[in-house]
């Protein structure tokens, strides 16, 4: 484990991107960070620019028009950075896994490489914290 | 005069980041969450063990990650949040910590200075990034800026005249009491510099991505950080000796001190998570009628008190 990857464990910032999901995974996520389950025990931020994120937690099966912006925001978030794929859509396109599926570009992992997958449709917050603490830990 | 002044920086970064841990963690307790832990369970404490030094891990974390220099920004956008930092250690030199400052006779006014040009080296960072959030969080920090420094000036002037005098140390004292209305000013100007959550909205994260900050990211981030932590403690701690200072010496001195800091710091707590955000309208003809109005009041009463009565 490096320096760097000791300070990042200790703060990790996430970045909720949005690739084209139900909204069913983005509230699950809102709850993890509610009252509840708050992640923020652990120092863990929703923040609202991927600059600033250690942590890309990508909804949704990533539909054509998507694309260009997801591998965007992977480029924009400085290095070192793991990337969480989240629900059945992002870890396998779920639903919209159909070969003749016209306007889904993939999975998250066929766009940018993914560190951790939280199954479920959507993903209990307990799997999110779980998925989260998993991602922490390979800093 | 001695040089003890000089560990004023260390004192402001090392309290600052226990006052912006009190911040997170009030503001959480009060939506019913948990805020950074400050006793890990142990299925987590392979992480760390206590979350109380968090806003000191964020920074640590900041430095250590790389830096996005975007293409259209100017040399500006590295040098502005240096001299930010530099504007900030320089302010923390004459705020008195326990009476130890930089006592000079013109003080009060390099302060005012200094403090407005920590603003304005963010506010010129931020827009020349070249973002649009960027230019519109920079516009709006102007406005404001604009109508909070003049209650916020002569909120403080008031206490220099009923003291006669333009050196902080001199002017320290329990002054709540003798002008109540210079409080309120002060306090309510205090807030709009730190951006506590009515007058949060030249960072408004869910309109504007990050506001003036929105290009930075790495080390200049945490630059920026240092800057905002030593921020926190340099005005709460200018609140706390002008304000809430009762003359003693020694340990009491820290004693006072300290307790003046923690009773402010709960205070601003409290309205960051108890209110709204402003628009930015509503803001600025919030600020010019009620501050601006009780300033005016405590000008009125101080001399009053000093000329008439
Ligand atoms: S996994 Fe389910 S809940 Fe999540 S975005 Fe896809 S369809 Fe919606």
């Amino acid at each position: 484990m490096s320096l760097s990857g000791a300070f990042l464990k200790k703060s990790p910032w996430v970045y909720h991107a949005h690739a084209g999901g139900c909204n069913g995974c983005d509230l699950e996520i809102l709850a993890s960070f509610g009252p509840r389950y708050d992640l923020e025990r652990l120092g863990i931020k929703l923040v609202a620019s991927p600059r600033f994120a250690d942590i890309l937690l990508v909804t949704g099966p990533v539909p054509l028009h998507t694309k260009p912006f997801l591998e965007r925001i992977y480029d924009q978030t400085p290095s070192p950075k793991k990337v969480v794929a989240m629900g059945a859509c992002g870890c396998s396109g779920g639903v919209f896994v159909d070969d003749e599926n016209y306007s889904i570009a993939g999975p998250v992992e066929k766009i940018i490489p993914v560190d951790v997958r939280i199954p479920g449709c959507p993903p209990k917050p307990e799997a999110i914290v779980e998925g989260i603490m998993k991602a922490v830990r390979m800093f | 005069m001695t040089l003890l002044f000089l560990i004023n920086p260390l004192i402001a970064f090392c309290i600052g980041i226990l006052l912006s841990f009190l911040l997170r963690k009030l503001n959480a307790r009060i939506q019913s969450r948990r805020g950074p832990v400050v006793r890990i369970p142990p299925a987590w404490r392979d992480i760390n063990r206590t979350k109380i030094l968090q806003p000191l891990y964020d920074i640590l974390k900041l430095f250590s990650k790389n830096t996005f220099i975007p293409e259209k920004a100017s040399p500006l956008f590295i040098i502005a949040p240096v001299m930010a930092l530099l504007c900030a250690i320089l302010a923390s030199f004459f705020v008195p910590v326990a009476g130890i400052s930089f006592d000079y006779t013109f003080g009060l006014v390099v302060l005012f200075y200094l403090l407005m040009g920590e603003i304005l080296c963010v506010i010129v960072g931020g827009i020349t990034s070249g973002s649009l959030f960027a230019v519109i969080g920079g516009v709006r920090e102007i406005e404001l800026l604009l109508t909070n420094e003049i209650p916020f000036i002569l909120g403080t002037f008031a206490l220099a005249i009923s003291y006669n005098t333009l050196s902080i140390n001199e002017m320290m004292g329990f002054n709540l009491i003798s002008n109540p209305f210079a409080a309120v000013v002060v306090f309510l100007s205090i807030l709009v510099k730190l951006h506590i959550k009515p007058f949060d909205i030249s960072d408004a994260e869910s309109e504007i991505v990050s506001g003036l900050t929105t290009e930075y990211s790495g080390k200049l981030l945490g630059i920026l950080e240092v800057t905002k932590v030593m921020m926190i403690f340099v005005l709460v701690a200018l609140f706390a000796d002008l304000f809430l200072w009762v003359p003693s010496s020694g340990l009491m001195a820290w004693l006072v001190f300290f307790s003046g800091v923690g009773f402010t710091s709960v205070l601003i707590a409290l309205v960051h998570s108890l209110f709204g955000r402003f628009k930015i309208d509503q803001a600025t003809w919030w600020l010019l009628r009620v501050p601006l109005v009780l300033s005016v009041f405590a000008v009125v009463w101080a001399s009053m008190w000093r000329y008439v009565l």
